[in-house]
């Protein structure tokens, strides 16, 4: 293709398809964010580097960094964000855990954190603290020393 | 320089003590209700500054200087000018030669025509993408001319150093100031020592660090014609605005600028060249202009200064203070953001001592602005006070140094003028003592000290050692003001204008509760308006030092008050009654002696439509300091595991005690308390920003600079203490960088407990640990 060229992207993002025209080096974060008709910011910049777990989206249920993901790679693909996951207005398990105890400060890293969480959950159903923790490392958060965060997930895997 | 030295006597209690009783019969405040802005951060909702989109918005980007220290010969922008879809270049000539700053040191110019460190902002593009205005910066020819340059503060004193300030700031790199370069003393240090029976000493360093929140900063800005609108989270609103309002020429009410959301702050997001910059190019193109920092360059824009804390102090015989002398030395970078005054606390406000003497000097060095870190330099400076305090508690014979902190700590009515405050003025409470007392049966200090020098145990090659610190700091600093707005609607619902700003610290839900409680407004009616200059009422110097919940507060009861004092008088007026025969409670005004007698705010209101006043609450005043001030207390223990094979340590336990004054929402306490700890772990044993010798920063990454991870941090115990407070709404006192300032000492005294080498730099990192054990000395660097 030439520089000039911008292929066309088809992404089902929480069960809607999309469809844009897209430069070829955009990240899925960036198309996410800007290059959609939606909405949809939940998925944050944190770093751009993978290294703070901001970015996280759920693909085929799995966390994945975003900003590490060429968009085109994972084009036709299902995403999951964090604006997709209360479904008809009710909160998921995670969302209402995160919302309800304080694991919330400035909030920038908690799509990520709840995704992830989701992601540990759904392979991990009941973990103990140490798993959750292991699981959660990869998510950074400055304001809450995890304390809360951990309290969250291990509330929400009780159901 | 010329030094101001005052000196006063430092009095023991002349007044007993008035501690009012927090009023036992609270309905909204002491309650965790549910937080006004966490929804919509758990579904995606929430916006921050860089999801905000304008309309036909353009991309910035910033030119930065490859030296440390150079003057910009020339800088040509014609070929970046050319590039198709360039609305505009512009560098220090087309900058106005106005001085901005921060902290009350003006030292910047929006471009500059000298680069002070690597990293400095010297030019700005604007262009229709990201990556438009990326190519257009390459194109921009500058000659630099490289000068000395100074990367210490002991280099930035020799009289040969270069000068870096321009000359109209400062003629020198040690920049006066009460908050920057002072002398003050209390009472006679010099007769203090010579009456003392023990003199200790020691030096401490800790090293430039950065916040790190996860949210790098951003701004977008937008001209009207008239007006300039500028999103960009900060926690100085109106001090953004106001040198916003300088730089471009405006009067300050033609520049609106609002704080969204903002994703972490902890001191780094006050000002900054950037959203001056968006505003000067959007009054210039006629465009929105939109600014998008990468990490690395949010890692550049603020950091706290290397310091060096030299501290002496003297004690009688029966183990009480006769002298404090302590002195605080910063490289404070080249544009130097910080104060300096905070490292007085531990030194003049957390024991008693009649003789104490301190002395700060700021140097401009060659490195990035500093600016305030959660705690300013109270927790550096707490660092070599704890240790010490700890040495001297072992070396006089105390059993133990919980006894120590017990015997000498600061009482409520002691006098305790620090720098800001009118001398004489005296202490409105502490609560050290049940700081102590509850840190201590939470950690089982009692079962666990084995003594000195004598790890808490021995497993393998693990020591397992238990440690200490105590802290004080402001609750709200002598100098601040705030204000409080509240309307009632016609439905009886309320919008609430407050200036605070909201960076998870949950500012917003306790101010709500505040205005609850003092109005009778049911919280859930409450819609919050923040942080928005053109809208929320003036709060001078912002959320800063520790101030909302208590100056802040103070203003919206007083509105919430005023409220109340108008909605009771309305009914009284409609049922012929006396407003002191009328209550209200959630929204319901009654009589109190026949409360079928009743109205609800909604159907006041409704009937206030035609012909009566609107009903507007107002509340405005400033920090209280006279005849008392407040201060916030805290008391850490902490239990390590160091490996003396690998020099790894793991924090096995770690318990916060906090004097809060009252708990106005005691989740938000309870987050605040084990965020800023666990803030003080990472700061303690993992974060140093490093530079190469030419001044070049070296881990602006994630990667490179690590913070505590989940696997990181300990399960911190938080331990909320209210002893009241005559001073702040309903006995709060504000105290959100408490939690970070006593995590060095306290991790440092654990550490000389498990191994017996004390640490007298930070961070204090493995490689450190297996280094000092090698060398088998005391203290570490030796």
């Amino acid at each position: 293709m030439s520089s000039q060229q911008k292929p066309k992207i088809t992404l089902k993002v929480n069960g809607k398809s999309y469809e844009a025209d897209i430069d070829l080096h955009r990240t899925l974060l960036e198309v996410l964010r800007d290059d959609l008709d939606s909405n949809l910011t939940g998925a944050k910049y944190g770093c751009g580097h993978g290294e703070c777990g901001a970015c996280t989206v759920l693909i085929d249920g799995k966390a994945v960094l975003s900003c590490l993901t060429l968009a085109l790679a994972v084009n036709g693909r299902e995403i999951e964000t964090i604006e997709g996951l209360a479904e008809n207005g009710k909160l998921h398990l995670l969302q209402e855990a995160f919302n309800s105890n304080g694991a919330i400060q400035c909030g920038f890293c908690t799509p990520g954190f709840i995704l992830t969480a989701k992601s540990l959950l759904d392979e991990n159903p009941e973990p103990d603290e140490e798993e959750v923790r292991e699981y959660l490392k990869g998510n950074l958060c400055r304001c809450t020393g995890y304390v809360k965060i951990i309290e969250a997930v291990l509330t929400a895997s009780k159901g | 320089m010329k030094r101001e030295t005052k000196t006063i006597e430092k009095t023991m209690p002349k007044l007993a003590p008035t501690v009012i009783p927090v009023a036992e019969d609270l309905k909204v405040v002491g309650k965790s209700m549910p937080k006004i802005d966490t929804l919509g951060k758990a579904t995606g909702a929430a916006k921050y500054v860089s999801d905000l989109k304008l309309h036909g918005v353009i991309y910035g980007k910033l030119l930065r200087s490859p030296h440390a220290h150079a003057k910009i010969v020339s800088i040509n922008t014609q070929k970046a000018e050319n590039l198709k879809g360039v609305r505009a270049v512009i560098t220090h000539k087309d900058a106005p030669r106005v001085l901005f700053g921060e902290c009350g040191v003006e030292d910047a110019y929006l471009l500059p025509d000298r680069a002070r460190f690597v990293g400095d902002e010297i030019a700005a593009v604007v262009a229709d993408s990201e990556q438009l205005a990326e190519k257009a910066l390459e194109l921009i020819e500058v000659k630099y001319e490289p000068l000395p340059a100074v990367f210490s503060s002991e280099d930035a004193l020799n009289p040969e150093a270069p000068i870096i300030p321009p000359p109209e700031v400062c003629d020198s790199n040690l920049l006066p100031g009460l908050t920057r370069s002072n002398l003050k003393e209390w009472g006679d240090v010099e007769k203090g020592f010579e009456n003392s029976d023990h003199i200790f000493e020691a030096t401490c360093y800790t090293r430039f660090i950065q916040h790190m929140p996860i949210e790098p900063r951003g701004c977008t800005a937008q001209w009207d014609g008239e007006k300039i609108t500028v999103f960009v989270p900060s926690q100085r609103p109106f001090e953004y605005r106001r040198s916003i309002a300088k730089v471009l020429g405006l009067p300050e009410n033609k520049v609106k600028l609002v704080s969204p959301l903002i994703g972490g702050s902890f001191g780094s997001k006050y000002q900054g060249r950037y959203a001056i910059i968006a505003a000067f190019l959007a009054r210039k193109t006629g465009k929105p202009v939109r600014f998008d920092f990468t990490k690395e360059e949010d890692m550049l824009s603020k950091m706290r200064q290397t310091a060096t804390h030299e501290v002496k102090m003297g004690l009688k015989k029966d183990g009480t203070f006769s002298a404090i002398d302590g002195r605080i030395t910063t490289a404070s970078g080249g544009y130097n953001w910080s104060h300096n005054s905070e490292a007085v606390l531990p030194l003049n406000g957390l024991f008693r001592c009649p003789n104490i003497k301190f002395e700060s000097r700021s140097l401009y060095t060659n490195h990035p602005t500093t600016g305030e870190w959660r705690g300013v330099n109270n927790g550096p400076m707490t660092f070599a006070v704890g240790q010490l305090v700890d040495r001297i508690s072992e070396e006089l014979g105390f059993k133990n140094p919980v006894e120590f902190i017990k015997k000498n700590h600061i009482q409520t009515g002691d006098e305790c003028s620090s720098l800001w405050e009118r001398e004489g003025v005296l202490l409105s409470s502490c609560g050290l003592d049940e700081c102590l007392e509850r840190g201590a049966e939470a950690i089982g200090w009692d079962k666990k000290w084995k003594g000195w020098k004598t790890p808490v145990r021995t497993e393998g090659s693990k020591r397992i050692g238990m440690g200490v610190a105590a802290m004080t700091h402001h609750s709200g600093p002598a100098v601040f003001s705030s204000s409080a707005v509240v309307h009632l609607n016609t439905d009886g619902t309320a919008n609430f204008l407050t200036p605070v700003m909201e960076s998870g610290q949950g500012a917003t839900t306790t101010q709500a509760q505040i205005l609850a409680e003092s109005s009778g407004v049911p919280f859930k009616d409450i819609h919050v308006v923040f942080s928005d200059t053109e809208v929320t009422p003036l709060d001078p110097r912002g959320q800063v030092g520790s101030v909302s919940a208590h100056v802040t507060g103070l203003a919206t009861k007083l509105a919430g008050e005023d409220l109340r004092q108008q909605v009771l008088e309305r009914f009284a007026d409609l049922i012929s009654v006396k407003p002191e025969a009328l209550d209200i409670e959630e929204g319901k005004i009654y009589v109190k002696e026949d409360t079928e007698k009743s109205i609800t705010l909604k159907e006041l209101m409704e009937k206030s439509r035609f012909g009566l006043t609107p009903v507007i609450g107002r509340g405005s005043t400033t920090c209280p300091n006279w005849p008392q001030k407040a201060r916030n207390f805290g008391v850490h223990f902490g239990e390590v595991e160091v490996d003396i094979e690998t020099g790894e340590l793991k924090v096995l336990q770690y318990v916060a005690a906090h004097d809060v004054g009252k708990a106005i929402n005691p989740t938000i306490v309870a987050g605040q308390i084990e965020g800023a700890a666990a803030m003080g772990l990472s700061w303690a044993l993992s974060e140093e920003l490093i530079f190469d010798e030419d001044g070049k920063a070296l881990n602006l990454s994630n990667q490179d600079y690590k913070i505590f991870t989940a696997v990181d941090c300990p399960k911190i115990i938080p331990i909320i203490v209210e002893p009241g407070d005559p001073l702040g709404p309903y006995g709060a006192k504000a105290f959100g960088e408490a939690p970070s300032i006593p995590v060095p000492a306290c991790i440092a005294n654990a550490i000389y407990n498990a191994i017996g080498i004390r640490f007298m730099e930070l961070p204090i990192t493995p490689e450190k640990i297996l280094k000092a054990l090698k060398e088998g000395k005391k203290e570490y660097p030796s």
